[in-house]
């Protein structure tokens, strides 16, 4: 959190909420594993192993849509809200799309106009004294995104050693890769041992499935009815490479 | 054969023109467009072409925003051959357990096709802007998104070009300001009996453009 700099309503509250989770989970090393706390952030990623989709990937977009959508509505007029936003020039153009969301929503839309409206002015005023000034600050959300992304990361990594979520891991699609990559970082023995066997598994499933797709395409075999699994095949196959 | 000339038009300064008459920054829309195209004739043409797909295992596919326009389209073959290649060579890198060695090696080749074409577009109309065609094109389309103004900016030397271009661009953050702060007064109880015009309802969507541009 930045010193002395109060952070907008939701901003706050996801930051204390991050500072407590990492607290429940800290200085845990010497702590068995069956006595490790099992808190709402742990039972909320057992129901998210349930749904086809990267739960760190569910988490981070769950958390940012959230506090885009309150910050349009309530953190309008708050300066730590519009500051960063202004400094930046907007978001991204990765993370516009929540404001485009915003903007196709009539509760949040006459928000999103106020802020653009003010950021078009800012540009204009600096155009005016013959500037095309580029952004000095990095887009507001993809600095939480960075801190949700690794909080989701470690959560997942913390109880990699826990049987019961080894069990509901090993029947789910998993992470994506860009969240393997980061979980990997943090681990290291049993946990790192499960992480990977349980992902040479995801993937070689995923790839027969692929294999299939392809194979029933061939016009030896195309009376063979492709299963909705295969269907999905290169869609998942994407999206584990990439996130969603 | 004749040496081009500096000034000579290619078929991109066309290409370029023609992009004007939509609405909007015409290099976003030629740089979709280019990469709808590149995809397209990834998963068609080059499927099985051997350098392609080496650089497809090196940089594990394409990015997040382009692999969501690639799965948007029809070819679901060509993207089974592709990721079943890219998965094996995952998967082999995974049995070594290094995170490393998940990274990847190469940047999205969309990613850096789009790069060629951004840096070519904006020149052509950096090259071009004393033409009266060009000047007025981009009058009736309102300029370049905030993306690459900077960059059409950076190539401009002539201090008459530069302040006609922030002119134009001015005018059009005026007229989209305007419609903005209509949207908004009409939100307000007193004038809810006033009806929001088509403009003032896209406002929001034409500046979120202007800012961030609007190209995949």
């Amino acid at each position: 959190m930045r010193a002395g700099n109060r952070l907008p309503g939701w901003e706050q509250r996801l930051n204390d909420g991050l500072f407590r989770l990492r607290s429940l989970t800290k200085g845990r090393e010497g702590v068995k594993k069956e006595d490790r706390p099992k808190f709402v952030g742990y039972h909320d990623l057992l129901k998210l192993l349930a749904n086809p989709e990267c739960p760190a990937c569910f988490i981070v977009r769950r958390s940012l849509r959230g506090f885009v959508s309150m910050a349009f509505i309530e953190e309008l007029t708050v300066p730590e809200f519009r500051e960063p936003l202004r400094a930046a020039r907007g978001y991204c153009r990765d993370h516009s799309v929540y404001m485009r969301e915003g903007a196709k929503n009539w509760l949040r839309k006459m928000g999103v106009a106020i802020v653009l409206e003010d950021l078009l002015a800012l540009v204009q005023e600096k155009m005016r004294t013959n500037e095309t000034v580029p952004p000095v600050a990095e887009c507001p959300l993809c600095r939480l995104q960075k801190d949700i992304s690794d909080y989701a990361v470690q959560l997942i990594a913390d109880y990699c050693q826990d049987n019961e979520f080894q069990e509901h891991y090993d029947s789910s699609t998993g992470v994506c890769l860009p969240h393997l990559r980061e979980i990997l970082r943090l681990l290291d023995g049993e946990g790192k041992t499960f992480i990977i066997s349980s992902h040479e598994r995801k993937l070689d499933h995923a790839l027969g499935h692929l294999r299939e797709f392809i194979r029933k395409h061939d016009y030896r075999f195309l009376h063979e009815k492709i299963t909705p699994e295969e269907a999905e095949s290169w869609k998942n196959a994407v999206e584990f490479v990439v996130g969603r | 054969m004749r040496a081009p000339g500096p000034k000579e038009k290619s078929s991109v300064y066309f290409t370029v023109l023609e992009a004007c008459k939509g609405r909007g920054c015409p290099v976003c829309s030629l740089l979709t467009k280019g990469a709808q195209s590149y995809i397209g004739k990834m998963l068609y043409e080059n499927v099985n072409d051997g350098d392609i797909r080496g650089l497809l295992r090196l940089s594990h596919g394409l990015c997040r925003i382009h692999s969501v326009m690639m799965t948007h389209g029809e070819d679901h073959f060509g993207i089974a051959i592709i990721y079943e290649d890219i998965l094996s060579h995952i998967r082999r890198e995974l049995m070594g357990g290094r995170a490393e060695d998940l990274s990847p090696l190469k940047e999205c080749p969309v990613c850096s096709y789009r790069g060629t074409m951004e840096s070519n577009y904006v020149g052509i109309v950096a090259g071009f802007l004393h033409e009266n065609e060009l000047m007025q094109a981009l009058e009736s389309c309102g300029g370049l998104c905030l993306v690459h103004l900077p960059q059409l900016m950076d190539q401009l030397a002539g201090p008459i070009e530069r302040d006609e271009m922030l002119t134009l661009h001015v005018r059009t953050l005026e007229q989209i300001r305007g419609h903005l702060s209509e949207f908004v007064r009409k939100q307000d109880i007193q004038f809810r009996n006033e009806i929001v015009s088509h403009d003032e309802e896209m406002a929001c969507e034409q500046a979120i453009d202007c800012l961030v541009g609007n190209s995949a």
